[in-house]
């Protein structure tokens, strides 16, 4: 800085080429104060969506919680149904065992009833002829 | 004297069966002799005459007579004594023990096959090549659908187109599997050793005619002999009184005369004839040659009750 510089600094004035610096760096700050301000806002924006999207997940945290909770108690009613199927089953081939051997029983009886009813038929004949064998 | 292939075993007897039974009786056995000597199958025909009536000439004498070439050569017939009858049946009010006089032909017939049948079946072609063809099997009871033929059909010439033609059939109903059964009675084919083991027709439960027929396939099949269709019909002429035309008309106390008792378990319970079934031990009087007497014995009449020889099959249709 040359002695007129200094002259002026004392009377509290500038020259115009450390005017024109100044001003010049003025503008640099005031156009990059607009950059970070328009940064400033897109951060805002992108925060805004992170939580938003945050909120979102959360919300489908919760209801996938409350899903996985419903899974299970479906699950567990599920082996309920299981093993009471498992019994009705157990029961039905029990309850078929015992109609087939009643079946069986039905037809057994049937074939000695009908064996029963031709013997009783040979029976009667027999009385029959007798009847008029003794009456001749 | 050597055994012939075939023993054809029918009984009747001279009482006007169905009207006209006489003619016939000659037509079917004329028919059927000429199609089996003309294929070459040695055969006899077994007649049991059962309690014929005493005012009419016996049946045996009337084929000598009609047929002279058939009788002595091929027909042998046993006359059975009438008392026998009212000594074996069961049913004071049923005419003919048909089956307990089928077992007397059974019994005494020489052939190696045994043909039970009725006197006015026609065998067809297929059966009659069935028998010359030597191919029948031990143990495999044969059985044939019937063919009924149309009253009216011109049977003064009766030949196999006329039996063959459809427009002259009035009933058919194709046997089936297992028991190959309806109208048994008209053809049951066996070999005569399996016949005897089987012991012939049901006759301890002497009530029926009806029913009896198949009773012997049951038995048959319970006893693990094979049933087959031979493959070919045999062909009836319709006649009066033949149960297929006269059961809806013929009811109550007739239908009993006729065919006995027509409800009994004949597909379910068997039965195990005594030894002497076929009335093994009557006496016989030969009257001549080709005619035997069955002379009255009660030594010959099965028990008139023998509750242990009815029994239940142990091998029943549907349990394989």
């Amino acid at each position: 800085m040359g002695v007129l510089a200094r002259i002026l600094g004392v009377a509290g004035l500038a020259s115009g080429g450390h005017l024109d610096s100044v001003t010049a760096r003025a503008d640099k700050a005031e156009a990059r104060l607009a950059e970070l301000k328009t940064a400033l806002a897109s951060a805002r924006e992108e925060l805004d969506r992170l939580k938003e999207k945050s909120a979102d997940q959360a919300r489908r945290l919760i209801k996938a919680d409350a899903a996985a909770g419903r899974a299970a108690k479906a699950e567990r009613e599920l082996e309920q149904v299981r093993a009471r199927d498992e019994k009705h089953l157990a029961q039905l081939s029990e309850m078929r065992e015992r109609v087939e051997r009643a079946e069986r029983a039905v037809a057994l009886s049937r074939e000695h009833l009908m064996a029963t009813e031709t013997k009783l038929d040979i029976i009667e004949g027999a009385i029959s002829v007798l009847d008029s064998r003794t009456r001749t | 004297m050597s055994s012939p292939y075939l023993s054809i075993v029918v009984t009747g007897r001279n009482d006007g069966y169905g009207g006209d039974f006489n003619q016939r009786f000659f037509r079917a056995l004329r028919f059927n002799h000429d199609k089996l000597r003309a294929a070459g199958v040695e055969h006899e025909v077994v007649l049991v005459e059962w309690a014929p009536p005493a005012d009419a000439p016996l049946l045996a004498d009337l084929i000598v007579a009609g047929l002279p070439d058939i009788a002595p050569s091929v027909l042998t017939s046993y006359v059975v004594d009438p008392r026998y009858q009212d000594a074996c049946t069961l049913n004071p009010r049923m005419a003919y023990l048909e089956y307990v006089a089928k077992n007397v032909g059974v019994r005494r017939a020489r052939g190696r096959f045994l043909l039970a049948t009725n006197t006015d079946i026609y065998l067809s072609k297929g059966v009659v090549d069935a028998l010359a063809s030597g191919a029948l099997e031990p143990g495999v009871v044969y059985r044939a659908t019937r063919t009924d033929v149309k009253l009216g059909a011109d049977e003064s010439h009766v030949d196999w187109p006329l039996l063959e033609d459809e427009r002259n059939h009035a009933t058919y109903k194709k046997i089936q599997p297992p028991l190959y059964a309806g109208g048994s009675g008209d053809f049951i084919l066996l070999d005569r050793d399996s016949f005897h083991s089987v012991r012939g027709f049901n006759e301890v439960y002497r009530l029926a005619r009806l029913g009896v027929d198949v009773n012997f396939l049951v038995k048959a099949y319970a006893s693990g002999y094979r049933i087959a269709d031979i493959g070919s019909p045999v062909y009836h002429t319709n006649h009066v009184g033949s149960f297929r035309i006269s059961k809806s008309v013929v009811q109550n106390d007739a239908a009993d005369v006729r065919w006995g008792r027509q409800e009994w378990p004949s597909h379910d319970v068997i039965y195990e004839n005594w030894d002497g079934w076929g009335l093994r031990e009557a006496p016989e009087t030969a009257l001549r040659p080709g005619v035997t007497r069955l002379e009255f014995s009660w030594a010959a009449v099965p028990p008139l009750v023998d509750l242990k020889r009815i029994v239940l099959p142990a091998k029943r249709v549907g349990q394989e």
